[in-house]
């Protein structure tokens, strides 16, 4: 092996003993029995969105821009996409956001206190363009919500509403001296409004600062790497560091750690296509169950659709979505669990829908 | 050379995945005997199964006095049991902290009935009689929507509420949300009281008997004194928090001035103790009963 792929190698595996070590010390404290939707991989294709962080070990599909930067190295795609997503809950948020601004917030209030449940919500717009091997995109705006209200005698609220803007771009190279092994980077360039707290709601009419909005800017160098230990089934070993903030200004706390995804899939020949599964270890910091770390995801297209499907200890996601013409149409459906203690837990489930252009 | 360079770069990934199931494996919420506790708690208060919330609860703070947390939560489940959900409170606790900015408002009420009386007797009580029915109005005033705060049912209710609110005036350091929690159990409590002990609210008195009276305002000011504080400690803002104060003292003072316009006639003297105030009843369109 040449001298500069491992040296390459032993940095990468430095790097990752040094992220593993710092993820250790910050340990950031995850707001309670709601998703920490800051972790979640950017990204509004539903398939991506259904895959998580999992999205990082493995080809996306036709319609869908590759996670890993070191994946587009032997991409062959040439495509411009505009996207669209939001769920049910996006409404719900907005009538909210109306009865409030009309200060007539009582009803909003009363309604939310009745549910028992997280209320989550995610939307998003994008516009990238990838050609074979390197990929720019703008998302103006994402838009995540999360929230749960406990005990109606005296009202607790976990609470996470976060506002971002993106400049995103990503290539990928192929080793020279070996075909097999690929890197790439990938740049963002992120500016995120948010605020992320748990508080009573008697605490907050006492004291309405407390819900104050943070602003971070942030620009990340993300790595990736890939290793292909059999082309014919498309089987890789991958790697990827994100959130690495190379500049950070805003809020004191950063909004996230570093986080590295590794990960094994494969593609063999299935019926007609190709069935890529994958199994993906992260190191996010907010997860404490070990179980919870390693997820299984798959992806199959039928034709014009592509499906996905992924799954962990407690969360299960499936996504279609297909193109007709030029318009994209895409579906998915996710469900969680988030166990705090013996006693404490909640599950969410959404629908997602997407609707895009694609050139 | 190469071979050896390979078998670090090995190692190193190897120690450092190693590293990496290690630290992970340690779950960072390693749950003991006391969070169990604490958790089934508030998982019980959470089902509204309040009962079990404070049979569970209980226990726990006797051996920690210090969690404030847990006290609140146990105060809570007190104020759950007794029906007295902070749901009910929402339009009516917003409108207690904003109420510093109407402060002014609230002092240009009544004016004085009985101007055309002559007789210096006549006078000094319709300024009595006036003093007490201008602070109830404000009190009134204040209050808002009275008939929307919640309140106790039955006297299990009432001690529940009163076990909330000694619970909650066991730690001093509570700021916030406790604060304006206590004061909200507080008001529901004198609510419960002016619906059943403080009687010449619920019916226009035309007989007055003011050593009765005096003992009934007392009573009340007794009950609204640590209420106003709550109140205005309960406000974090600075500016605000005077403003509250300021309003809630002049509010304190007026009844306190009822309290000792009503001493002078509370051993007879003048009138004997007992005055009929019909006059007044009919002038301010009441009736009497």
């Amino acid at each position: 092996m040449p001298v500069i792929m491992r040296t390459l190698f032993l940095a990468f595996s430095i790097l990752t003993s040094l992220v593993s070590l710092v993820a250790a010390a910050q340990s950031t404290a995850a707001p309670k029995l709601i998703p920490n939707l800051f972790y979640d991989y950017p990204s509004s294709d539903v398939n991506n969105l259904v895959l998580g962080r999992t999205c990082t070990t493995v080809h996306a599909g036709p319609l869908a821009l590759t996670c890993n930067p070191a994946l587009l190295a032997d991409e062959e795609k040439k495509t411009l996409r505009v996207n669209f997503s939001l769920d049910p809950n996006f409404f719900k948020l907005m009538d909210a956001r109306q009865s409030i601004n009309n200060s007539e917030p009582e009803p909003v209030i009363n309604e939310w206190l009745k549910y028992k449940e997280p209320l989550v919500s995610q939307s998003t717009s994008e516009i990238w363009f990838q050609n074979n091997w390197w990929a720019v995109g703008v998302t103006p705006v994402r838009f995540e919500y999360a929230s749960i209200v406990r005990n109606p005698s005296y009202p607790e609220i976990s609470a996470l509403l976060l506002k971002e803007s993106e400049v995103m771009g990503k290539a990928g190279f192929t080793s020279k001296e070996n075909s097999n092994f690929s890197f790439g980077l990938q740049t963002r360039y992120v500016t995120t409004d948010y605020v992320q707290n748990t508080f009573s709601l008697l605490d907050v009419i006492a004291n309405p600062s407390l819900v104050e909005f943070q602003q971070q800017k942030a620009l990340y160098l993300e790595p990736g790497a890939a290793y292909h230990l059999n082309k014919e089934t498309e089987t890789i070993v991958t790697a990827m560091l994100s959130n690495l903030a190379v500049y950070r200004s805003g809020s004191a706390q950063p909004v996230t750690g570093s986080i590295v995804d590794l990960g094994f899939s494969t593609a063999p020949a299935f019926a007609k296509g190709r069935l890529k599964t994958t199994t993906h270890f992260t190191t996010r910091e907010d997860i404490s169950n070990f179980s919870e770390r390693w997820r299984i995801g798959a992806l199959y297209d039928f034709g014009p659709v592509q499906s996905s499907v992924d799954t962990t200890l407690h969360y299960f996601g499936i996504g279609a979505n297909t193109r007709v013409d030029s318009l994209t149409l895409g579906l998915a459906y996710r469900y969680q669990e988030i166990v705090h203690s013996d006693w404490e837990n909640s599950q969410w489930s959404t629908w997602s829908f997407e609707m895009g252009l694609i050139f | 050379m190469k071979n050896n360079l390979l078998k670090n770069s090995l190692l190193v990934l190897a120690l450092s995945l190693s590293l990496l199931a290690l630290q992970t494996s340690c779950t960072k919420n390693k749950e003991s005997n006391d969070q169990q506790t604490v958790d089934l708690g508030k998982h019980l208060v959470e089902e509204g199964q309040y009962s079990e919330a404070i049979l569970v609860l209980s226990p726990y703070l006797q051996n920690h006095q210090d969690d404030r947390e847990v006290r609140l939560v146990l105060a809570s489940a007190y104020a759950g049991r007794a029906e007295v959900l902070v749901v009910g409170y929402i339009d009516f606790a917003r409108e207690l902290v904003r109420s510093a900015h109407d402060a002014d408002r609230i002092f240009n009420n009544r004016q004085n009935y009985f101007s055309n009386l002559d007789d210096k007797l006549s006078r000094d009580l319709t300024t009595t009689i006036d003093a007490v029915y201008k602070t109830l109005w404000k009190l009134n005033d204040f209050i808002g929507a009275f008939e929307k705060i919640p309140t106790a049912k039955n006297s299990d209710a009432v001690q529940d509420l009163t076990s909330a609110i000694y619970l909650l005036s066991g730690d001093s350091n509570y700021v916030g949300g406790a604060l304006l929690y206590r004061a909200l159990l507080r008001i529901s409590l004198l609510k419960y009281h002016i619906n059943t002990k403080y009687y010449f609210t619920q019916t226009q008195p035309c007989v007055v008997d003011f050593q009765i009276l005096k003992h009934q305002l007392t009573g009340i000011h007794d009950e609204i004194s640590p209420i106003l504080k709550d109140l205005a400690d309960a406000t974090i803002d600075s500016k605000q928090r005077s403003d509250l104060t300021e309003a809630l003292s002049k509010l304190d003072t007026s009844l306190f001035d009822s309290i000792n316009l009503v001493s002078q006639f509370e051993q007879g003297g003048r009138v004997n103790g007992r005055v009929n105030v019909s006059d007044f009843v009919r002038k301010i369109g009441g009736k009497c009963q």
